[in-house]
């Protein structure tokens, strides 16, 4: 019979009737022999109840349809390709770097006529539009790769095109080398299982997998089983073995996070994440093993496979262009006093919602770490919360002339900016 | 009309079958409504910028690089709509107090009496404060999960996550919610703080 821990990730999708039939089984055997979890199952499900219900009054009456299609305003023409996908005109207006539309349709017909004359070169391959990966690099008994939705598997081999939400899973002794779309690149080793939800985040379900992450004005999370993982711009390895992530940095920082609890990573240290549980504290990463195979797996820069990257994903960077740049602060610590944290204060907009977050990374002017964290999009919401301060989690530092302060913003769920202004805390 | 893809509804739009447009209304009206709710529905126009949303979309619809990805782009064209909405009003705005999300009251609730309906007030409003300390990436299937009940298929085709990432998300994200009801429960004061460096 399956033990507590391993049902307990059953609940919250049996709850809401999505269990797949395996392991509806599997629970129902377990809940027949186990009071505990039956209890659990009985309050979680009386939560559940009492939330829909009191969403129900602010649930959507009607439908919208006839109001919609009463009113269609008329198509616009396509844009050539390569342009963004969404109309211009609901586009926020961000504070951060803007660039003039005639500059930006020169680049797009730029950025056409290059993709035009990769198409010619190499018109053997078949490029699909949501293309977000290549395979560069394949040895050994190679893997196989699923599409989204799909049940089959097919042999995943050099220049194999990945889409998102592809499905890869490398074979005995078979490896793999993956550029993405933006500049990162991930080496897959023998027995891993993953799945490419974008350019910028993979889930890695078991397994080893390498990444070397492009260093662009966009975050990149790796996520596995036991917890997430929020990359600055870095290379790091993750193992993933049943619960149990170990993920080890070689190059910049990460920031790693359960459920539980999160904490800051730098080169050279590693540590562990399992399930509901806080990582382990950082220490100096010994398991060599864990690098080794990486080590191995070598790009050739004039191969075929690594021209056709570049000549699809190396030039494009209409989605840069799209951001607006991250913020950094120098600020100097005059007197070279003690730091003990970074106030960030704005004035309110007034505005309860459509704030963007921010991720914070401080440093010191030689790019070394001091320490990471979150700025939640609420902050903002508030109108009487006009600063906020963010100690280091080990106390104060000393001995940094100047620091360095980066707002990298996250646009996934909102768009709304205030101005920010950055101090030192410093006794 | 019978199932069609989400590219094949697009290819028919684009021919000049506003039936098949009357189907991506359907198939996305909830969750387009649902993150319009999440942004202004305190302001009691969630509706007014969902049906914006999809005339933005329809306008636009010409330019989608990926038929297949029909949810994730409305998705991203609702939040733009709610951004802008927000941008345009935001003197008046000012002016108001921005609280509290509008009511609808239907037969049913009715019937339920006020003991009941203030109850389950009290709850939406912790609930929506709950959400708000939730990771970024979180908040918004919660929001499609509970004010809508949208199954994990639906969300996934919004979002743009894989399936097995938002099953991940709702159960990391359910058992926050109980943690932070529960401590709001026990808080005599009911109001949450900002819950610092915890992601």
């Amino acid at each position: 019979m399956a033990t507590c821990s391993q049902v307990n990730t059953f609940f919250q999708a049996y709850v809401d009737g999505e269990l797949s039939t395996s392991e509806d089984v599997v629970l129902g055997a377990h809940l027949a022999q186990c009071v505990r979890c039956r209890d659990e199952i009985t309050s979680l499900t009386e939560f559940h109840q009492e939330l829909v219900g009191a969403c129900a009054m602010h649930r959507q009456q009607g439908s919208l349809r006839g109001g919609v299609l009463a009113h269609l305003p008329d198509m616009e023409p396509a844009l050539a390709h390569g342009s963004h996908p969404t109309d211009p005109s609901v586009l926020p207006s961000h504070s951060g770097v803007r660039f003039p539309l005639s500059l930006v349709a020169v680049a797009a017909m730029l950025v056409m006529g290059l993709m035009g004359i990769a198409f010619y070169a190499f018109s053997g391959q078949v490029v699909t539009q949501d293309a977000v990966g290549m395979v560069i690099h394949s040895s050994g008994a190679g893997a196989v790769l699923r599409e989204a939705g799909s049940n089959e598997s097919r042999a995943a081999t050099l220049e194999t095109l990945i889409a998102r939400d592809d499905i890869l899973r490398t074979l005995d002794d078979g490896q793999l080398g993956i550029a993405l779309d933006r500049g990162s690149s991930v080496k897959v080793n023998h027995d891993t299982h993953l799945a490419v939800l974008d350019a910028r985040n993979v889930f890695v379900y078991e397994g080893q997998a390498f990444f070397d992450v492009g260093r662009d004005r966009a975050h990149f999370f790796v996520n596995t089983p036991a917890g997430e993982i929020l990359v600055f711009g870095t290379s790091f390895v993750v193992d993933v073995t049943h619960d149990v992530t170990t993920v080890i940095v070689v190059k910049g920082d990460v920031l790693v996070s359960t459920s539980a609890g999160r904490s800051a990573l730098t080169r050279g240290k590693q540590c562990q994440l399992r399930r509901g549980q806080l990582p382990t504290p950082p220490e100096d990463a010994s398991n060599q093993a864990l690098l080794a195979w990486a080590t191995g797996i070598e790009y050739e820069p004039d191969s075929h496979a690594a021209a056709l990257y570049q000549e699809l994903f190396g030039k494009d960077g209409a989605d840069l262009v799209a951001l607006p740049a991250e913020a950094v602060y120098a600020v100097r610590n005059l007197k070279d006093r003690e730091v003990g944290g970074v106030q960030l204060s704005w004035e309110s907009d007034g505005i309860a919602a459509g704030h963007c977050g921010y991720f914070l990374h401080v440093t010191d002017s030689d790019d070394n770490l001091l320490f990471l964290d979150t700025v939640p999009s609420n902050l903002f919401n508030d109108r009487n919360t006009q600063s906020v301060t963010f100690t280091p989690p080990d106390g104060p530092f000393s001995g940094v002339d100047v620091v360095h302060v980066r707002l990298i913003p996250d646009y996934h769920r909102g768009a709304i900016e205030s101005a920010i202004r950055v101090n030192l805390i410093v006794h | 009309m019978k199932q069609l893809s989400d590219a094949a509804l697009v290819l028919r739009c684009i021919e000049g079958d506003s039936d098949a447009f009357g189907e991506v209304v359907r198939r996305y009206e909830s969750a387009v409504y649902a993150t319009a709710h999440y942004y202004v529905g305190r302001y009691g126009v969630a509706e007014d910028v969902a049906q914006e949303s999809f005339w933005a979309a329809y306008r636009s619809l010409r330019r989608l690089r990926d038929p297949n990805r029909l949810g994730a782009w409305i998705r991203e064209i609702t939040t733009r709509t709610s951004a802008n909405w927000l941008r345009r009003n935001r003197s008046r705005l000012m002016q108001e107090t921005p609280l509290p999300h509008r009511r609808t009251i239907s037969i049913e609730d009715a019937r339920k009496g006020p003991d009941v309906l203030l109850q389950r007030e009290d709850l939406y409003a912790q609930l929506s404060r709950a959400i708000d300390t939730l990771p970024e990436r979180y908040r918004l299937p919660v929001m499609l999960r509970y004010l809508q009940e949208l199954s994990y298929e639906e969300i996934s085709n919004f979002t743009g996550e894989s399936r097995d990432e938002i099953r991940g998300i709702l159960h990391r994200a359910g058992r926050q919610l109980r943690e932070v009801l529960r401590n709001d429960e026990d808080s005599d004061e009911g109001q949450l703080s900002w819950p610092h460096a915890h992601k």
